[in-house]
Formats: structure tokens, C-alpha cells, sequence
């Protein structure tokens, strides 16, 4: 009997229909079911499809029930509920402003940091469309990930077809000089493959993309694609500038079309404006890289095919990296691709750690939010027991009472989910202040999107179930008979009162763990300011030059550079002028590569690597980085002369291991090169590296043409900024100076992360400290009301004064120790997991922890010392009269 | 009651109009109209609700005697006369073609 069966599965979904209408609904479904399986048989079918077609009808009994329960619910009664609820939430002013202001900050805080998180994780390309469908293959070594692809493997790639992919294309950004009309101007820009904006799947706004014939000779089509901004600012938005050319790094480019206004380019967070025929590179990025297979420097994106799943894909890509590496052994022998997703990539690899400790962070911020209110809302249930047993007294159901006190509790979520969101489209602009300076254009754009705002919405609806839902079952369940009578609610409100006592405890445990952070990262602050990095050189500035894009081969670049520093050396208020790639400690300052060094033999499996700068003599100088042994980089460092190097101490103890390293010879490259100093160690990527080997070579012997003027002033640089420009201006009209700050700013770089781990966490935390302490300040007044009389009692008995006052405070301050002690264990394991991003601090740190307990006990103290003292100086006659 | 001139969707109207051509319990409304027991069962509360329909219960005893579960029966109301109406005029999908006289079977 199959009907009988699929009956008591529909019985089961019975307790969606409301009480009064469950038979019937089943007795339309049992006449259903029976009709269907007579006019099944009589069409012949039976056995398995005949059991599957019943249950397939049957399923409609779902949706059914859920109908005749929206039915049920009727406008009516919502609004019934709707009026009421709207009378509490006015009648008493003080509880709505304090739980409206309590959720606002809670969901506020939320959704600025996803405002954050939605612009560059979940949207990591803006303007792109279906970028979910977009894939990026990287290349993978052994030790290796997120390694660039050289141009000839990329066309290689590109002929050879992926599976699963419908194209590839390639890009790489660059920076560029522009000239249009006036004083060059410096923005940022991409060479790209002629199918980049077929990938992306964009059409321009005006003009048209790349024809793929344009972009496959080397040096030829010189035309460019321009930003919508950029075509605002700088082209005024003129249609006829199609077809007409710009001078872009000394070439003259043809405007051929104008991108959507949503766009910036194919890097995740940066705002990209010019994009350049990849045949192109000669003029804008060094080497003669179209050729050269052993060159990787460009990032390549695949857009699936329109049935591929990105699993496919990922193999596709596999099998496409075993093809070139079979292909290409002496190049690609044991380097692999893989398929990564943009959310990895760009500026939001970056971030992603320092967003997912917010999204957390802000999280516990509104469970103690949620915590507060449903602590709100109990001591309101105490009030509201006599109002709950007339409403049960007279035949209200229990789920018609929860469902009441469940749309008031949505009410004031609503209102709060509300203040949040203008909370929110205040404060997403604030985070801009803690975008790293960075020397590239990071665009910012969090603002209360559509998605933001159902992402509050969705937080409204959770925060009002998790904050409404145990106060409404607890304070629906009432013994009616008791309530009536209505003295003594004491017992009655011992289970709520351990609830909310419960509900302290982790409020002030969950504040405590934010606090503990805070102090972490504040004491990390301070170490790291008073660190001594190995750089002396506190007053100065950098400003960087291109000679590349202002159209300088290497000799001239040289003879440039050497006459900018004697020009530069003799302006007054110089000090020491010098040449660097990098600058240590800056964002993203980390290139190394493999060495050898004669005579050290590694060990199995050593790797053997330096990271290294490219610095123009006087560098030590002019940084202040002291010289242990031998010589630094001098001007007499030039290509006609023997390769020379300087490295750090811990290269020089690790493979010279007490002889000395000056003389030493190493080799990566072409030729070998000889030690000719040592320079201290210093902290070069980020303040807490482990030593690291370091080298320096001669800029002027491995020529780039992009460098950084270092100058040390004697005095405040910004007085001298002016005249090195000038300076340079009168070499070379044409050449932009870019990127000037000076060295105390760049100090600022490297604190940059304990100092907005410890502002952010230090505000919350200390909003967690205040919904944490008036929440166990209304617990411990609610308690002395509720105890007035026996406190009456023991007063007119003869209780001292002060043991009163002591009683009710022991009360608070175990309830603070409890949450205290757990609060420490919380933070505890959370300072492990925060440990990579500590300077100088252990995890655990005794000063943090020790101090922000006692603040947190002494804050405690103060809240419960406020009720205490008002049961102490309570006067036992008024206090034995009430009632 | 809601005005007639609600608009109606077209499984709705389907709905009513099988409702008025005498097909007037579930299953059979199912079978005249071909839509599935996943928006039959819902509309047909719905347009109750909306006072489009009314039902009653087949007596027991009857159904017994016929040899099956009782049967709801579903009825069309005033209203829901006028709005099948406007539904006709509206969705001529629902209108007879001439040359496709259709008899019953």
C-alpha cells in the first residue's frame, strides 16, 4: 500500500499546517493520492514508476501546507501584532533607544566591514560581468606559487587549447608617463593581449577594443584603450579624441576606444587607466621580454567555456602545464600551472587576512550585542509576567504569546537594523584612512551596496531570532496561577535570572577576548615604532623617477642618473643623495633569487637564496646603514668595472661562518661578483621577518631604469622637495618626479598594520566593554530591586551597612571573575592565531593580559559598586513597605 | 471581498475556468488543466481565500457507498464568475478556437 506510506511521510510535515486544518489537509491528500493511483493503474503503469509518480504529486502537499499557514496568518492578525508591537516599542522610549542604539552599533559595524569585503572580495574586478567565470592560471615550481608566465609560453598556451576554457589572455601593469596637452602626467596602465577585453567580456563605451591582428608583431599598432576616467579627466570626455593620438612614454598612441566607467582594469583594488598593445613592451617595461621564454612576467586570465565547471577547467589547466613543460624542458622542467580564482589575487590577497580578523571581530561584536538584548529583553519579561498570564488566562496559545513577543523583538530589530545601515554608509567612507600609502593606485569604494543592504537585512532577521527567541519562550511560559497572584515573582524568575546572569558572563568573556587584542597589537605598536630596523636616516624623502617610460636607453639612463646626483648633492640642505630599487620595509619589497657562494657547499636540500636591492652609491650613507666590514657601493661602481656586492651579516656569518666574507666571491647569473662589504642587518620586508640573507648590488652595474632619489636633509625635507624638482626638470623637461614622500611618512608604512589592528580592535573592544558592563549593571540593580524586601529584612535585623554593600557586590564581581576566566582562555587561543602578526610581543604577552583584566574587574567593580551602594543606604521601613 | 478586478495569473485562471467547466476536486482540475499538484493545491486555497471559490466536504457517507476517500469539492462564487471573465477577455489562450471544437470524453 503505497498511499499509506507516503501518508505518514506528508504527517510529518503536518505541523506546518495550522492545528485546526491538519485532518483536512491529509484528507484532501489521501483523496488525491487515491484518485491518482486509480487513473496510474488503469493507465497501466504500476511498480517503481508508478510509486515515483505518487511521490511526486505528494510533494506538492509541501507547498500546500505552507500556503494554507501563510493564509492563516492573514494580514489581519500580522497587523493585529504589527499595532501592538508598535505600542510597546513607543511606550517606553528609554528601552527602544537603548536597544535600537545597541543593535545599530552591533549591525553597523557589521556592514561597514562587508562593505569593505563585498567591493574588493566578492567583486574583486569592478565592471567586469560573470567574473565568477573567470579563472587564473599561475604558475607553480616546487618551493613556488604564483609565479607569471613568460610571453612565448603564454602564446604557446593560447594555440594549444585548454580544456574547458573558451580563451586566454595576458596582461601585466605598468606604469606610464602621459602627455597630453601641458605637464606629463604619471598614471598606471596594463600591456595586454589584443582578446583582453573579449576575455573580460567588455565592450568599450565609445571606439572600439583591440582587433586580434592588432598586437601580434612586435612594435607595431601603436594605439591605445583609455579609461572612462581617464577620457573624463584628462581627454575632457571628448568623443572626436578617438583617432587621435596621445604621447604615452615618448610613443605617440592612437585613442582607439573608451572602456565602461565601472572599469579599472584587471587588477583586484588598483584603478588602471591605460591599456597598451603587449607588442608594445619595449616601451614600457625593460628587456626585450616578447622573446625570451625564460622571462615570466605576465598574469593570465581564462574565461570558462559557457558548459565548463571550473573543475574541468582546473585539469584542463593541469594537462596544458605538463604539455609545456614537456615542450619546453630547459625552461618550464618542473614548473606547473594551476587554476586559482580572483579572489586570491591582486590587492585582495593582501587584505584577506586583515578582513577576515574583521568580519570575526565585528561578528563578536554583535553576539555581545544579541547577548544584551536578549538580557534586555528578559528583565522586560519579569515586568510583562502578569500581562503574559491574563493573555494565557483567557486562551491565547503559547505560540500565539511567542509569536507576539517575537514581532515586538522584530520591531526593534527592524528600527536597529535601520540605524546600522545609516551607521554604516557613515563609516565605510572612514575606512578609506587605513588604506596602506602605497606608491600604486588603490582604489576604494566601499559603499552601502544593494547586496550590503540585504546583508543587514539578513543579520536583522538572525539578530532578532537570536536575541528574541529564548527571552519570548521564557517569558511565555508562565504559571498562570502564581502570576495572577502577584506578589512574590522572586522564584518565578530564577531560571530567566540565571539566563541573564549567563548571558553577563559571556558578554563580558567575549569583551575581554576583543580587549586582549587590542592591548596585543597596541603593545606591538609601540615596539614596533621604538624598533631600530638598521636605518638611521630620519629626515629625508624619496621621489621616484622612470627613465624607462621618459624613452632612456641604458647609457643615457647611466649618464642621467650620475649627473642628477651630482646636481642633486649641491643643492643646500642635502646631506647625501642616493640611488635604490626599494626601499626597505615598503609594500611588496621582497624580489630574491637563487646564489651560489664559492667555497660553501650546502647542505642537502638548502636553499640557497638571497632577496637583494639595486642601490647607487652613497646608499649606505644616505640611509644611515652602518658598514661592518669593507667598503659600501661607491660612484666608481659602474659597468666597466668588476661586479662588486655587499651583504648583509647573516648572509656573511651563514656562508663564511667566521672568516671574512670581503673577497668572497658569489655567483647567480652571468659571471661571478666579489663581496666588497658588509652592511649590518636590518629589517627588510616586514618588522617581524626572521633574518633573512640580504644583498646589494650597483645600480648602475644591473641598470633598471626605474629607481628611487633617496636624499638625506639636514632640516625638514619638505623645503628641499621643491628644489631637487626643479633640478630635475632642468635635465629632462619631460620627466615626472612621482611618488614623493618623505622618510618619516615611509616609517608610518611599516607600523601600518599593528596601528590599524590595534585602532580598529581597540574601538570595538572597548564598545564591547560598555554593552558589557551596562548589561551587568542592569542585572545587579534589577537584582537588588527584586531583593528589596529581604533587604529590608536584614537591615532592620541589624546587618551592617557595609556587609550589604559587600553582598551584592560579591554577587557582580563573581559574575565578571566567571566571564573573566573564560574571556582568558578565549584570548588566549586567539593570541596564538594572531601571533604572526605580533612585533616584538609574545601571544601572551603577561602585561596584556594582566592589565585589560584588571581594568575590566575594575570597570566591573564600579558597575556593581553604583546598585550596591544604593541596597546599602536603602532605609529598611520604606524597604519592608513595599510591596 | 477583493475587487473583480484583481489581476489574475494565467494557472489561476486556468484554474477557474476548469473549476466552471465541471472540473471541481483536485485531481480532476489537475487532470483539466495539466499544471501540478505543487500549484494546483496552493492556488486553489489562495483564490478560497480571496473568495474566487468556496468548497465543501462530500458527505462520507456518500463516498463510502462510491467506494472512495471523500472527495472537496470546489464551487465558483460570484466574484470569481466576474473575475474568470476578465481573465477570458485578458488571456485568449483560454477562449475556444473555431475549427477545435473539443468533445468531452
Amino acid at each position: 500500500m503505497k498511499i499509506r506510506r507516503l501518508l505518514v511521510l506528508l504527517s510529518a510535515f503536518a505541523f506546518l499546517v495550522p492545528r485546526a486544518r491538519r485532518a483536512e489537509w491529509l484528507a484532501q491528500w489521501r483523496a488525491e493520492l487515491w484518485h491518482y493511483e486509480q487513473w496510474l493503474s488503469r493507465d497501466g503503469t504500476g511498480g517503481f514508476a508508478a510509486a515515483a509518480r505518487l511521490a511526486g504529486r505528494a510533494s506538492g502537499a509541501i507547498p500546500h501546507a505552507i500556503t494554507i499557514r501563510i493564509l492563516h496568518w492573514s494580514p489581519r492578525m500580522i497587523v493585529h501584532d504589527l499595532k501592538f508591537a508598535w505600542r510597546m516599542f513607543v511606550r517606553r522610549p528609554g528601552f527602544t533607544a537603548v536597544a535600537v542604539l545597541i543593535l545599530g552599533l552591533g549591525i553597523g559595524a557589521n556592514a561597514t566591514i562587508f562593505s569593505w569585503v563585498e567591493s574588493t572580495l566578492l567583486q574583486p574586478l569592478a565592471g567586469v560581468p560573470t567574473q565568477d567565470r573567470l579563472v587564473v592560471i599561475r604558475g607553480v615550481t616546487g618551493e613556488r606559487d604564483n609565479l607569471s608566465m613568460s610571453y612565448p609560453n603564454f602564446l604557446d598556451l593560447r594555440a594549444g587549447k585548454i580544456d574547458g576554457l573558451a580563451d586566454v589572455a595576458a596582461f601585466r601593469i605598468a606604469a606610464m608617463n602621459a602627455r597630453t596637452t601641458g605637464e606629463p602626467i604619471r598614471v598606471f596602465g596594463e600591456l595586454v593581449t589584443p582578446n583582453f577585453f573579449d576575455v573580460l567580456g567588455l565592450q568599450p563605451v565609445l571606439g572600439r577594443s583591440f582587433r586580434e591582428d592588432e598586437g601580434s608583431t612586435p612594435g607595431r599598432d601603436p594605439a591605445v584603450v583609455v579609461s572612462h576616467a581617464f577620457w573624463t579627466r584628462t581627454l575632457n570626455a571628448d568623443p572626436s579624441a578617438i583617432g587621435r593620438p596621445i604621447t604615452v612614454n615618448g610613443q605617440a598612441l592612437t585613442v582607439i576606444g573608451v572602456t565602461p566607467p565601472g572599469f579599472h582594469g584587471s587588477v583586484s583594488g588598483l584603478t588602471l587607466d591605460l591599456f597598451v598593445p603587449i607588442t608594445l613592451q619595449r616601451h614600457f617595461i625593460n628587456g626585450d621580454r616578447l622573446v625570451q621564454r625564460g622571462n615570466s612576467w605576465l598574469s593570465v586570465y581564462g574565461r570558462l567555456q559557457p558548459d565548463a565547471s571550473f573543475e574541468r577547467a582546473r585539469a584542463g589547466i593541469a594537462v596544458a602545464g605538463q604539455r609545456l613543460a614537456t615542450a619546453y624542458p630547459d625552461f618550464n622542467h618542473d614548473r606547473q600551472l594551476r587554476a586559482g580564482t580572483l579572489s586570491e589575487d591582486g590587492a585582495s590577497g593582501i587584505l584577506m587576512p586583515v578582513m577576515t580578523t574583521l568580519m570575526a571581530v565585528v561578528g563578536l561584536v554583535l553576539l555581545i550585542a544579541c547577548a544584551n538584548l536578549a538580557g534586555l529583553l528578559l528583565a522586560r519579561a519579569a515586568g510583562r509576567q502578569r500581562e503574559v498570564a491574563v493573555r494565557l488566562a483567557v486562551g491565547a496559545s503559547r505560540g500565539r504569546v511567542v509569536r507576539q513577543l517575537l514581532v515586538e523583538n522584530l520591531l526593534v530589530t527592524v528600527a536597529g537594523g535601520v540605524a546600522g545601515v545609516l551607521i554604516a554608509r557613515w563609516t565605510s567612507g572612514l575606512l578609506r584612512l587605513f588604506i596602506p600609502p602605497t606608491p600604486y593606485p588603490v582604489r576604494f569604494d566601499a559603499a552601502v551596496s544593494p547586496r550590503v543592504l540585504l546583508f543587514a537585512a539578513a543579520l536583522t532577521a538572525i539578530t532578532a531570532i537570536l536575541s528574541g527567541l529564548l527571552p519570548a519562550l521564557r517569558g511565555s511560559r508562565s504559571d498562570v496561577a502564581t502570576a495572577l497572584k502577584m506578589s512574590a515573582p522572586a522564584n518565578l524568575a530564577g531560571g530567566r535570572a540565571r539566563m541573564r546572569q549567563a548571558l553577563v558572563v559571556s558578554q563580558v568573556a567575549l569583551s575581554l577576548l576583543l580587549l586582549v587584542c587590542a592591548a596585543l597589537f597596541v603593545r606591538s605598536l609601540s615596539r614596533a615604532q621604538s624598533m631600530d630596523t638598521g636605518y638611521a636616516t630620519r629626515r629625508g624623502f624619496v621621489a621616484a623617477v622612470d627613465l624607462l617610460a621618459g624613452g632612456y636607453d641604458q647609457p643615457r639612463g647611466t649618464a642621467f642618473f650620475q649627473q642628477a646626483l651630482s646636481r642633486i648633492g649641491s643643492v643646500p640642505g642635502v646631506e647625501r643623495v642616493s640611488l635604490t630599487s626599494t626601499l626597505p620595509l615598503d609594500i611588496g619589497s621582497g624580489s630574491d633569487m637563487n646564489v651560489s657562494v664559492d667555497g660553501y657547499v650546502p647542505r642537502e636540500n638548502e636553499p640557497m637564496h638571497a632577496y637583494y636591492n639595486r642601490v647607487g652609491p652613497d646608499y649606505f650613507e644616505a640611509l644611515g646603514v652602518q658598514i661592518v666590514e669593507g667598503r659600501g657601493i661607491t660612484a666608481r661602481d659602474v659597468p666597466q668595472q668588476p661586479q662588486v656586492a655587499v651583504i648583509n651579516e647573516t648572509m656573511a656569518k651563514r656562508y663564511f661562518q667566521g672568516r671574512s666574507a670581503v673577497g668572497g666571491t658569489l655567483r647567480f647569473g652571468s659571471g661571478p661578483v666579489t663581496i666588497v662589504g658588509v652592511a649590518r642587518d636590518g629589517k627588510y620586508s616586514q618588522l617581524n621577518e626572521a633574518p633573512r640573507n640580504y644583498m646589494y648590488l650597483p645600480l648602475l652595474q644591473s641598470y633598471r631604469g626605474d629607481a628611487l632619489l633617496l636624499v638625506r636633509t639636514g632640516t625638514d625635507p619638505t623645503g628641499v622637495i621643491a628644489a631637487v624638482q626643479r633640478e630635475i626638470r632642468a635635465l629632462d623637461p619631460n620627466l615626472p618626479l612621482f611618488d614623493v614622500r618623505t622618510i618619516a611618512e615611509h616609517r608610518q608604512l611599516s607600523v601600518f598594520i599593528p596601528k590599524m589592528a590595534s585602532t580598529l580592535l581597540g574601538l570595538f573592544g572597548g564598545l564591547a566593554l560598555l554593552l558589557a558592563v551596562v548589561g551587568l549593571y542592569g542585572v545587579i540593580a534589577y537584582n537588588v530591586t527584586q531583593r528589596t524586601r529581604e533587604i529590608g529584612v536584614r537591615v532592620a535585623l541589624g546587618a551592617a551597612r557595609q556587609d550589604v554593600a559587600w553582598m551584592v557586590m560579591r554577587q557582580g564581581l563573581t559574575l565578571a571573575a566567571i566571564g573573566l576566566g573564560a574571556g582568558l582562555l578565549l584570548a588566549f587561543g586567539a593570541g596564538q592565531l594572531l601571533s604572526r602578526q605580533l612585533v616584538g610581543v609574545s601571544p601572551v604577552d603577561p602585561v596584556s593580559f594582566g592589565g585589560t583584566a584588571l581594568i575590566l574587574l575594575a570597570v566591573a567593580a564600579l558597575a556593581t559598586a553604583i546598585p550596591a551602594r544604593r541596597a546599602a543606604t536603602m532605609d529598611p521601613l520604606v524597604a519592608l513597605r513595599r510591596d | 471581498m477583493l475587487a473583480p478586478n484583481i489581476a489574475l495569473s494565467f494557472g489561476s485562471a486556468a484554474i477557474l475556468h476548469a473549476v466552471a467547466g465541471g472540473s471541481q476536486f483536485g485531481f480532476d482540475i489537475m487532470q483539466a488543466t495539466g499544471l501540478t499538484s505543487g500549484t494546483v493545491y496552493p492556488a486553489l486555497e489562495r483564490l478560497e481565500a480571496s473568495g474566487f471559490l468556496k468548497s465543501r466536504w462530500e458527505n462520507a457517507e456518500d463516498a463510502h457507498a462510491a467506494g472512495r476517500p471523500a472527495r472537496r469539492y470546489f464551487t465558483l462564487t460570484a466574484s470569481g464568475a466576474t473575475a474568470l471573465r476578465a481573465a477570458l477577455a485578458k488571456y485568449r489562450a483560454l477562449r475556444p478556437l473555431p475549427g477545435f471544437a473539443v468533445e468531452d470524453a
